[in-house]
């Protein structure tokens, strides 16, 4: 055997050996290495799956928490909103209480103006009461010589009527007698019939209404009596428009009314009611 | 005589070893051997408890070498 070869075969079993102490080695390391990894692989899983728990639940925490800070923070809105008003009302209140109190120190400059105007006044009303009580004391003095002049009227005016009255009564007696000359200076038949024709003031009267006497004669009846100066025996006009009918020769006289005996002459007229009776045809 | 590289008659002649496809073959395995040797001395460096190829990790207590 050739010496190269023997040391060839000696190298050969020197890395042989070598080769498997490094082999053995690497084989255990590597083994260990492979279970610590799997070890640690398992811790990792678990903690990943504890990770994943603590972030759920941080999530779920975080959800919480977000309501609560929404909440939190639609509260501090409220709240904010409601400083603001309760600002503003503050301010309002603040402008009230200083027009307040320039009102009040108005009023209280009107209070003394009105004190003052009402010391003036309670002088004036002094003066008009004063015044007053002396146009008072004149009122009542005039109000008796009114009294006095006024009883003085009435007997004045008691006078007048009284006169009047005479006067009246002198004015028919002075037509009767003017009258009674006519009729004596007619010396007709009339005054001896006893019929009277109505003088003075004219009489206006209405027919109220037209019968037949038990005698068969045509009978009126007139608006007006002894009211209006109409007497028995006064022959009076009837008339319709202005057509003459005929007249009316009075036989018997109320206060209100009167009846009359009807003469148309012999004309074919009739008097109707509402038909009118004048004292003299002529104003 | 032989010893000197005399030919002596009637001796039978001596011959060295020589190489042959064995040594040949043993060249290739201790190439091989040595290559083998050195991959794996340096990976279980790489594995072995701080760094050392040969030595070995405790259980539970894994001890590499940082780079």
């Amino acid at each position: 055997m050739h010496v190269v070869t023997k040391i060839l075969v000696v190298f050969c079993a020197v890395l042989s050996l070598l080769l498997a102490a490094l082999t053995m080695a690497y084989a255990a390391n590597a083994g260990e290495v492979r279970a610590a990894f799997k070890a640690e692989e398992a811790q990792k899983l678990a903690a990943i799956a504890v990770k994943d728990d603590v972030v759920s639940q941080a999530n779920s925490q975080r959800a919480d928490d977000q309501k609560k800070t929404d909440a939190a923070t639609q509260l501090a809105n409220g709240r904010q909103a409601e400083i603001t008003n309760l600002q503003a009302e503050r301010t309002e209140l603040r402008t009230q209480v200083e027009q307040l109190k320039a009102a009040s120190e108005g009023i209280n400059n009107r209070i003394v103006q009105l004190s003052a105007a009402v010391d003036t006044q309670a002088e004036i009303i002094k003066n008009y009461r004063d015044e007053v009580t002396k146009l008072r004391d004149e009122g009542l003095a005039a109000s008796r010589r009114e009294i006095e002049l006024v009883d003085r009227i009435n007997d004045l005016e008691s006078q007048v009527e009284v006169t009047t009255a005479n006067v009246r009564a002198l004015k028919e007696q002075l037509a009767e007698a003017q009258l009674a000359l006519q009729t004596a200076k007619d010396g007709g038949n009339k005054a001896g019939d006893g019929v009277i024709i109505a003088a003075g003031p004219l009489i206006q009267a209405r027919v109220l209404e037209v019968f037949r006497s038990p005698a068969g004669e045509a009978m009126a009846v007139i608006s007006e009596g002894s009211n209006r100066n109409i007497k028995k025996n006064m022959e009076l006009n009837i008339t319709r428009g202005d057509q003459f009918i005929g007249t009316l020769m009075v036989v018997t006289v109320e206060p209100q009314k009167a009846v009359g005996k009807i003469n148309t002459f012999g004309k074919p007229v009739e008097v109707k009611p509402q038909d009118m009776i004048l004292s003299r045809l002529q104003q | 005589m032989g010893q000197f590289g005399m030919q002596l008659p009637g001796g039978q002649m001596h011959r060295g070893a020589s190489m042959n496809v064995y040594t040949g073959l043993l060249f290739l395995a201790v190439i091989a051997l040595a290559a083998a040797s050195i991959f794996v001395y340096l990976n279980a460096g790489k594995v072995g408890k701080d760094g050392q190829p040969l030595q070995l990790q405790e259980h539970n207590k894994i001890s590499l070498k940082d780079k």
